[in-house]
C-alpha cells in the first residue's frame, strides 16, 4: 500500500461521502456513493451497503473496486484500490456501521429511508493520491 | 442512444461534484474526479475534464468505458451517465481556467 490509510484518516470521517466504482463482468463501470467507509486496520475497510443493487451484482462477478475519498481540509483526493472479501449482516463491524448510518439518517431526516443492509469488507490493495 | 434532456443538461453543467469511473482491460476499476462538464449540442454526449490521474487516463484510452456521476453536494441528488469515450483532446486555455 503506497499510502497508509492512517495517514489520511480525515478522508474517512464522513464529512465528504466517498464514491465507490465497481465493474461488471462485461466491463461496464458503475459509481455509487457510500455513507460510510470505515477503516478496520491497515489492510481492510468496511463499506456501508444500503442500496447497492448494481454494486452487489458487480462484486458477485468481479471483486475489484476502487473508492475515491476526499480530504475536506487539505482538499486532496485519494484512490483506494480494493478487493471485496465478505458481506457481514451482523456482528461488531455491522453494529458499528449501523450506528454511524443511523446517526447520519437522524441528522438528515432520512431515518425512514436509510437502513444498513450489510457491512461489506474489502482488502486494501493500494492507496494513491490523485 | 440516450439524449440528455435540457433539465439534466442544466444539472450536469451546474456546480455539482463530478466523479469518473473507468475500467482497464483486466477489469480493474478506477475512480477519479471530473470538472467542467459541458453537454454537446443536441444532448448526444458530454465533454468533461478529467484529473491528471494516470490510471483513469490509461483506462479511458484502453477500454473507453466510462461512468460519470454528478452530485449536488447540498442535496446529494446524483445522476449517472454511462458511455464510451469518443475522443480525448489536449486542454485549452479555457479548460485550464475551469480546472
Amino acid at each position: 500500500v503506497t499510502i497508509s490509510l492512517r495517514e489520511i484518516a480525515r478522508c474517512f470521517d464522513g464529512m465528504v461521502p466517498p464514491v465507490l466504482v465497481t465493474c461488471s463482468a462485461a466491463g461496464e463501470p458503475n459509481i455509487t456513493h457510500l455513507s460510510q467507509l470505515y477503516v478496520l486496520d491497515d489492510e481492510h475497510v468496511a463499506a456501508s451497503n444500503q442500496f447497492f443493487g448494481k454494486t452487489v451484482a458487480n462484486l458477485d462477478e468481479n471483486p475489484r473496486a476502487c473508492a475515491l475519498v476526499i480530504d475536506h481540509e487539505a482538499v486532496g483526493a485519494y484512490a483506494v484500490h480494493l478487493e471485496f472479501e465478505a458481506r457481514k449482516v451482523d456482528g461488531a463491524v455491522f453494529d458499528e456501521l449501523s450506528g454511524r448510518v443511523d446517526a447520519i439518517a437522524a441528522m438528515t431526516g432520512m431515518s425512514d429511508v436509510f437502513r444498513l443492509r450489510s457491512a461489506d469488507i474489502y482488502r486494501v490493495l493500494d492507496c494513491e493520491r490523485l | 442512444m440516450t439524449t440528455i434532456v435540457p433539465e439534466l443538461a442544466t444539472f450536469f453543467e451546474g456546480n455539482g461534484g463530478q466523479y469518473v469511473g473507468t475500467v482497464d482491460a483486466d477489469g480493474t476499476p478506477s475512480a477519479g474526479r471530473g470538472w467542467g462538464m459541458r453537454v454537446l449540442p443536441g444532448g448526444s454526449g458530454v465533454r468533461l475534464l478529467v484529473g491528471h490521474d494516470a490510471e483513469t487516463i490509461a483506462s479511458l484510452r484502453s477500454t473507453g468505458r466510462v461512468a460519470v456521476t454528478v452530485t449536488d453536494v447540498m442535496t446529494y441528488r446524483s445522476v449517472q451517465l454511462k458511455g464510451r469515450v469518443v475522443a480525448m483532446e489536449p486542454l485549452t486555455a479555457a479548460d485550464r481556467a475551469v480546472h
